[in-house]
C-alpha cells in the first residue's frame, strides 16, 4: 500500500474544487444507502448546471458563430453596397424564424400550428440524410462482407477481386458459414410476418440462439463498461481527494 | 426459511458494499495484471501509427462527463500519439456538454509537447445536427464551423487555411459514447471514404463490429479496456507511462469475477428452490 | 388546420437531401447546403426547447408549492449559475469568451455529477445480476455464458491451463457469433430506417404532425 496522506489542501484554490466535486460525488453515493435530501439536493444541481451548460454552449457555439456573426458580416457588406450581404442577413434571420416556431405552443398557442412545420422541415431535411447512407452502409456492404467472407475461402474467388484477402486457415471456411447462418436465421427470426413452422422454425430458433449469444456479449462488455465508471469515481476519491494512492 | 430463501431476499445494499469492497481493495493494493492486446484495439493503434508527419486528423469528441472514464484514458492515449508524431489534430464535437472536457484535455496534452492552438491544433466545438453536420463537413467545413470554441474566426486560424473537408483529413477518429460512430460510417466513410477509427462505450462496442469486420472502421478501441491496451502499446512504442486505465484493470477484473460470482450464486438458489418446489406441485396435481 | 403545407415542407426537404446523395449536380448540391444551414441553427433551438420544457416544469412547481419546492430553487440556482458566467461574464460582448469560472464550474460540479450518476449504474447491475438473471431456458443459458466469457476474456485474472485460451475465447465470441447476431440487427434496422424515413418524406408517416386533420 502506499499512503500518502495529502489530502487536497481545501484552503487552495485547486482544493476548494476538489472538496467541492468529492461532496457532491458522496452526495450521489448516499443514494445507495436510501434517498435523502443530500441526493435530492445533488440531483436537482445536476440538472440545472447540465441544462445552463447546454444553453450556453447552444449559444456561444451555434447562435453566436452561425446567425450573429453572418449578420454583423451581411449588414456590413450590405453597408457597402455589396449584394451577397443580403443572404448572409436574410437566412439566418429565416432559420431563427422557423427555430422559434418550436417555441409556440409555449409562448403563443393560437399560432402552434407553424410548429408543424419546423418538425416538417427538421424531420424531412434528417430522413432525406438518411435514406442513402443506410442503403450503402448497412445494407449493401454488410450483405456484399457477409459473402465476401466465404469468397475469400476461396483462392480463385478470392483473386477475382482486389478487396478481397485469400484467407487459407482452416478455421476461416467455418466462421465464415457461421458468420452466414447466423445473419440469415436472425434475419428469419425477426420476420413475423412468416408464420414459423418447418424449416422456418428451425431457422429461426437457431437465430434467435445466435442471437442470444450477441446479447451475452453485449451484455459482458455493458458490465465491463459500468464498472469503468464505478472505477473512476473511485479512483477520483482515493487519489485526488484522499491522496491515499501516490 | 432456508439459506437459498434468505439468500435470494438479501438487501441489495450488501451488494452494494461488496461491489465497493471488491473495487477499493484492488485500487489501494495495485499490482500490474498482463494485459492482453486485443486485435481491434491493435488495429486502431496501427492505423494511427501510419499518420504521416504533418498531415491532419480530425477527431470527434462525442462524449461527456457520464462517459469520460471509459473514454477519456483513450483520448489522451490518441492525443499523446498524433502529438509525438507531430500530426495536427483538429477537435469537433457532437454533444453539446463536450466542448470544456475536450478544451482541458486538449490544453494539459499539448502544452506537454509546446504545441500551438491554431497551429497545431485547434477545437472547432460543437454543433448541433449529428448526421448533418458530419455530411456537412464533407463539402465545406469552414460553412459549418465559422469560428473556433473560443469565438475565433476560422479564416484566422493559421491551421484551417488549408482544411476543406474530409479530404484534407488523413483520417477521422470518433470518441463515441452513442452511436455517433454510425454517423461517421454512414456519411464521412460512405458518402465521402473518409478513413475511420473508433473508440466507443463499452454499452455499444459490440454494436460495432459488424463495421469492423467490413474494413468501414480501421480500428476500434472499447471501453476502460480498451484504453488499458492502448496505454501498453504505447509504452512499447513511445515509453509513455500507463496512466489511469492501467491502474484500474486489478479492480476492473476482480469486479468482474463479483458479479460472475453473484450470477452463479443466484442460479444456485434459483435451482435449489426450484427443485424443493416441484415435487410439492407434483403431489398437489396427483 | 391543414397538414398540406409541413407534409410538402418534409418532402422538399427529404428529396433534396436525398437527390444531394445520388446526384452532383450544382443547384441541387447548394440548394442541399442551404437545408443543412438551416437545420444546424433551427437545431439549437430544439435543444433549448427542452431546457424551456424543464423550465416551465420547476416554475410551475415553485409556484403550487408542490412537494419538493425548494429543489426546484437547487436546479434554478446551478441553471443561471452556468447563464451568468457563460453568457454575461463574458469578456467583451455576449459572443465573447465564456468567464474562466464558466470552466471551474462545468470541471468541479457538472462533472463529477455526470459521471458519478452514471456509475451508480455498476451497483445496479450487480444487484440486477444477483436477483434477476437466471439460466431458465436454453436461450438465458447461452447468454449467461456469453457474458461469462467475455468478462473473464476481457480482463484475465483467472490465468493458467484451460483459463489461458480465454481471450481467445472472448475474442472469436465478440468477432463472430456477436457480430453475426449485430449484423442481422443492423440490417433490419437498416431496411426499417429506410422505411421510415421514405414514409415521412411521401407524407404516409404524420404522426410527429399530431391531430387528424387531412
Amino acid at each position: 500500500m502506499i499512503f500518502n496522506l495529502l489530502i487536497a489542501d481545501p484552503l487552495s484554490p485547486e482544493g476548494i474544487g476538489v472538496w467541492i466535486a468529492a461532496i457532491l460525488t458522496i452526495g450521489i453515493f448516499s443514494f445507495l444507502y436510501k434517498d435523502n435530501p443530500l441526493f435530492k439536493f445533488v440531483e436537482h444541481l445536476y440538472v440545472g448546471v447540465g441544462a445552463g451548460y447546454i444553453v450556453v454552449v447552444a449559444w456561444h457555439n451555434d447562435i453566436a458563430t452561425n446567425v450573429i456573426q453572418p449578420l454583423k458580416d451581411g449588414l456590413l457588406a450590405i453597408q457597402n453596397n455589396d449584394p451577397s450581404g443580403w443572404s448572409d442577413v436574410i437566412n439566418p434571420i429565416m432559420a431563427c424564424l422557423i427555430g422559434s416556431f418550436l417555441f409556440f405552443p409555449v409562448i403563443a398557442p393560437r399560432l402552434r400550428w407553424l410548429t408543424k412545420y419546423a418538425f416538417a422541415f427538421i424531420l424531412g431535411a434528417f430522413s432525406g440524410v438518411k435514406v442513402g447512407p443506410v442503403i450503402s452502409e448497412k445494407l449493401i456492404t454488410q450483405v456484399s462482407s457477409t459473402l465476401n467472407r466465404i469468397c475469400a475461402t476461396s483462392s480463385e474467388c478470392a483473386a477475382q477481386s482486389a478487396s478481397i484477402n485469400y484467407t487459407p486457415e482452416s478455421s476461416a471456411l467455418f466462421n465464415a458459414i457461421f458468420i452466414l447462418i447466423g445473419v440469415l436465421c436472425g434475419l428469419i427470426y425477426f420476420f413475423f410476418s412468416l408464420e414459423h413452422k418447418g424449416a422456418t422454425r428451425i431457422a429461426a430458433k437457431t437465430g434467435i440462439l445466435i442471437l442470444m449469444i450477441g446479447f451475452g456479449a453485449s451484455f459482458g462488455l455493458t458490465v465491463m463498461g459500468r464498472v469503468s465508471l464505478l472505477i473512476d469515481r473511485i479512483q477520483f476519491l482515493l487519489v485526488d481527494w484522499l491522496g491515499l494512492i501516490g | 426459511m432456508n439459506i437459498w430463501d434468505k439468500l435470494q431476499s438479501i438487501d441489495r445494499r450488501w451488494i452494494f458494499l461488496v461491489m465497493f469492497i471488491v473495487i477499493i481493495i484492488p485500487l489501494m493494493n495495485p499490482k500490474s495484471l498482463d494485459i492482453n492486446v486485443s486485435e481491434p484495439t491493435r488495429k486502431a493503434f496501427e492505423r494511427i501509427e501510419n499518420v504521416p508527419s504533418g498531415s491532419n486528423v480530425l477527431i470527434s469528441w462525442d462524449f461527456d462527463p457520464g462517459s469520460q472514464a471509459e473514454l477519456l484514458p483513450t483520448a489522451k492515449a490518441m492525443l499523446h500519439q498524433l502529438f509525438e508524431k507531430n500530426v495536427n489534430i483538429v477537435v469537433i464535437t457532437l454533444w453539446p456538454a463536450a466542448p470544456t472536457l475536450a478544451d482541458t484535455t486538449l490544453n494539459e496534452i499539448s502544452t506537454l509537447y509546446n504545441k500551438q492552438e491554431g497551429v497545431d491544433w485547434v477545437n472547432l466545438g460543437f454543433k448541433p445536427g449529428l448526421d448533418i453536420v458530419v455530411k456537412s463537413m464533407g463539402s465545406d467545413i469552414h460553412e459549418i464551423f465559422p469560428a473556433d470554441d473560443k469565438g475565433k474566426r476560422v479564416e484566422n486560424i493559421p491551421l484551417m487555411k488549408d482544411i476543406r473537408n474530409y479530404d484534407d483529413f488523413n483520417l477521422v477518429i470518433d470518441l463515441s459514447a452513442g452511436s455517433s460512430v454510425d454517423f461517421y460510417v454512414e456519411q464521412a466513410h460512405g458518402a465521402y471514404g473518409a478513413d475511420l477509427v473508433a473508440a466507443a462505450t463499452g454499452v455499444m462496442i459490440g454494436d460495432f463490429y459488424p463495421y469492423l469486420e467490413a474494413n468501414q472502421l480501421q480500428g476500434l478501441v472499447g471501453a476502460l479496456v480498451g484504453a488499458a491496451e492502448y496505454e501498453k502499446l504505447m509504452e512499447k512504442a513511445y515509453g509513455l507511462e500507463p496512466d489511469k486505465a492501467t491502474a484500474g484493470m486489478q479492480a476492473q477484473a476482480k469486479a468482474h469475477l463479483a458479479i460472475i460470482i453473484f450470477i452463479v450464486l443466484g442460479n444456485i438458489g434459483f435451482f435449489a428452490k426450484r427443485k424443493k418446489t416441484s415435487p410439492k406441485l407434483e403431489s398437489l396435481n396427483k | 388546420m391543414s397538414n398540406r403545407g409541413p407534409l410538402a415542407v418534409a418532402f422538399i426537404a427529404g428529396m433534396l437531401m436525398i437527390g444531394d446523395y445520388f446526384l452532383d449536380w450544382g443547384p441541387l448540391n447548394s440548394y442541399a447546403e442551404w437545408v443543412q444551414k438551416y437545420y444546424i441553427i433551427i437545431a439549437a433551438f430544439a435543444i433549448v426547447l427542452g431546457v424551456a420544457s424543464l423550465f416551465k416544469l420547476h416554475l410551475g412547481k415553485l409556484k403550487r408549492k408542490e412537494d419538493g419546492w425548494r429543489y426546484s430553487i437547487v436546479t434554478f440556482f446551478g441553471f443561471f449559475a452556468m447563464i451568468v458566467t457563460g453568457l454575461f461574464m463574458t469578456s467583451g460582448d455576449l459572443t465573447g469568451t465564456k468567464h474562466p469560472w464558466n470552466a471551474w464550474l462545468y470541471t468541479n460540479v457538472q462533472l463529477p455529477l455526470g459521471a458519478t450518476m452514471f456509475s451508480l449504474l455498476a451497483f445496479f447491475i450487480a444487484s440486477a445480476a444477483y436477483r434477476a438473471f437466471r439460466a431458465r431456458s436454453l436461450e438465458a443459458t447461452l447468454l449467461l455464458l456469453a457474458a461469462c466469457l467475455v468478462m473473464l476474456g476481457q480482463v484475465p485474472i483467472l490465468t493458467g491451463g484451460v483459463f489461458e485460451s480465454l481471450p481467445e475465447i472472448k475474442q472469436w465470441i465478440l468477432d463472430i457469433p456477436n457480430m453475426a447476431s449485430k449484423r442481422a440487427i443492423m440490417i433490419g434496422v437498416g431496411l426499417g430506417m429506410m422505411s421510415t424515413a421514405l414514409k415521412i418524406i411521401f407524407g404516409i408517416e404524420r404522426t410527429y404532425l399530431g391531430g387528424s386533420e387531412e
